[in-house]
């Protein structure tokens, strides 16, 4: 621990941090390019399910999702922009597809062998931490 | 009882630091834990406060000598100069080199040995698959994707949630892979200290969140071993059971 950190912790009687998190920076989510092309990866979705996320008009970002309706099929590469903010719970939705997440979860489960069970039900916008936290 | 491997598809993401801190916390759950050093770096023990002056026993070592280098309650062997031999996917096979018995095995393996990953991956119960906030180690996620995902979970390493992105992509995975992302460990600077002052991380800063987050996982990695070596057990069963209704001896597993 740094002695600065260990002074400080004399001075307030402490043993320890208590870890706090961003909780509420926690509730919004950015659709940055790199996540877009992820998911635009065959490897990640199948064509038939990428295609869907495909469906965007030359020129459109993925901040604007309203000007996606009646798009080509056409992968248009993007101009790196600063990433929009968008509610976690509609990220995948500014992607194109309803329901991303889900979707997303059942085509990587499909992925795996027939053996493999999969059936998430996680999806929280929040990262679980906590425990006391230190140096 | 099973074989766990930690491999990550990028180098520099932590695997060594969770291989050792998860054999730990699992030492520490009352089970018995050998870690094989694949990777013959040195950065494995180094995790457990070994120098490199240490030579660790080999996997193949007289038990004797094996006993000596045991901490933590964490039995370390090397593997990487067995692992180079040319027989050694023949003795894996022939279960020569068998991972069966009471004890976990806790495998680190380079990142760049993907060879070696592929080889040991059929006698693995589940494969640990390191990734960094970062969107370098994003991009290694469909190559890490197509060799399957039936073993493999994943851990968001050396996170730093005051950084925006760090965050975003913590979430952004999580709804990617659901439960195949295990949890997350954060970065924290009392592991390097650690490892300059060559002492385990929890002697060293018992309150350091890194450690707090690797007792998480070890704890949620020890319960899904169980589980799948329970699954396991069943299929085997239902596998002798279906050979010797066909009148055909039951197939036991490779390791």
């Amino acid at each position: 621990m740094r002695a600065d950190a260990r002074n400080l912790l004399r001075k307030l009687s402490r043993s320890g941090f208590r870890y706090r998190e961003f909780v509420d920076r926690f509730a919004e989510l950015e659709s940055w390019p790199v996540f877009e092309a992820l998911l635009r990866d065959p490897r990640i979705l199948p064509p038939d399910d990428a295609s869907t996320i495909a469906q965007a008009p030359p020129g459109d970002g993925p901040c604007h999702p309203a000007a996606r309706a009646g798009g080509g099929w056409e992968v248009v590469v993007q101009q790196p922009a600063l990433p929009c903010v968008v509610p976690v719970s509609s990220l995948f939705g500014e992607y194109g597809a309803v329901d991303r997440a889900h979707n997303l979860r059942a085509v990587l489960q499909s992925m795996a062998a027939p053996e493999d069970e999969g059936g998430s039900t996680a999806g929280a916008s929040e990262t679980a931490t906590g425990g006391e936290g230190g140096n | 009882m099973a074989l766990i491997l930690f491999h990550s598809p990028r180098g520099g993401t932590g695997t060594s630091f969770l291989a050792a801190t998860t054999a730990i916390a699992l030492s520490r759950a009352g089970h018995d834990v050998t870690a094989l050093d694949f990777a013959q770096t040195g950065t494995l023990q180094l995790h457990f406060g070994l120098g490199p002056g240490e030579v660790l026993p080999a996997l193949d070592a007289p038990a004797e000598e094996a006993a000596s280098a045991s901490v933590q309650g964490v039995a370390l062997r090397s593997a990487a100069t067995l692992a180079r031999q040319g027989d050694f996917a023949e003795a894996l096979a022939k279960g020569e080199i068998s991972f069966s018995g009471a004890s976990l095995f806790v495998a680190d393996i380079a990142s760049g040995d993907r060879h070696l990953r592929d080889l040991l991956l059929p006698y693995a119960t589940l494969e640990i698959c390191p990734l960094t906030a970062t969107a370098e180690s994003l991009m290694m996620l469909p190559a890490a994707t197509e060799a399957g995902l039936t073993k493999t979970r994943f851990v968001m390493s050396m996170v730093e949630d005051t950084r925006r992105f760090a965050r975003h992509a913590v979430s952004f995975l999580r709804e990617l892979l659901g439960d195949r992302l295990l949890g997350q460990v954060r970065r924290d600077e009392a592991v390097v200290e650690a490892c300059a002052m060559l002492q385990p991380l929890g002697r060293y800063a018992a309150h350091s969140a890194a450690l707090a987050d690797t007792i998480q996982l070890g704890a949620s990695i020890g319960a899904l071993v169980a589980e799948l070596v329970e699954e396991d057990l069943d299929a085997e069963f239902f596998d002798e059971a279906a050979a010797s209704s066909a009148g055909q001896p039951g197939k036991n597993r490779a390791a």
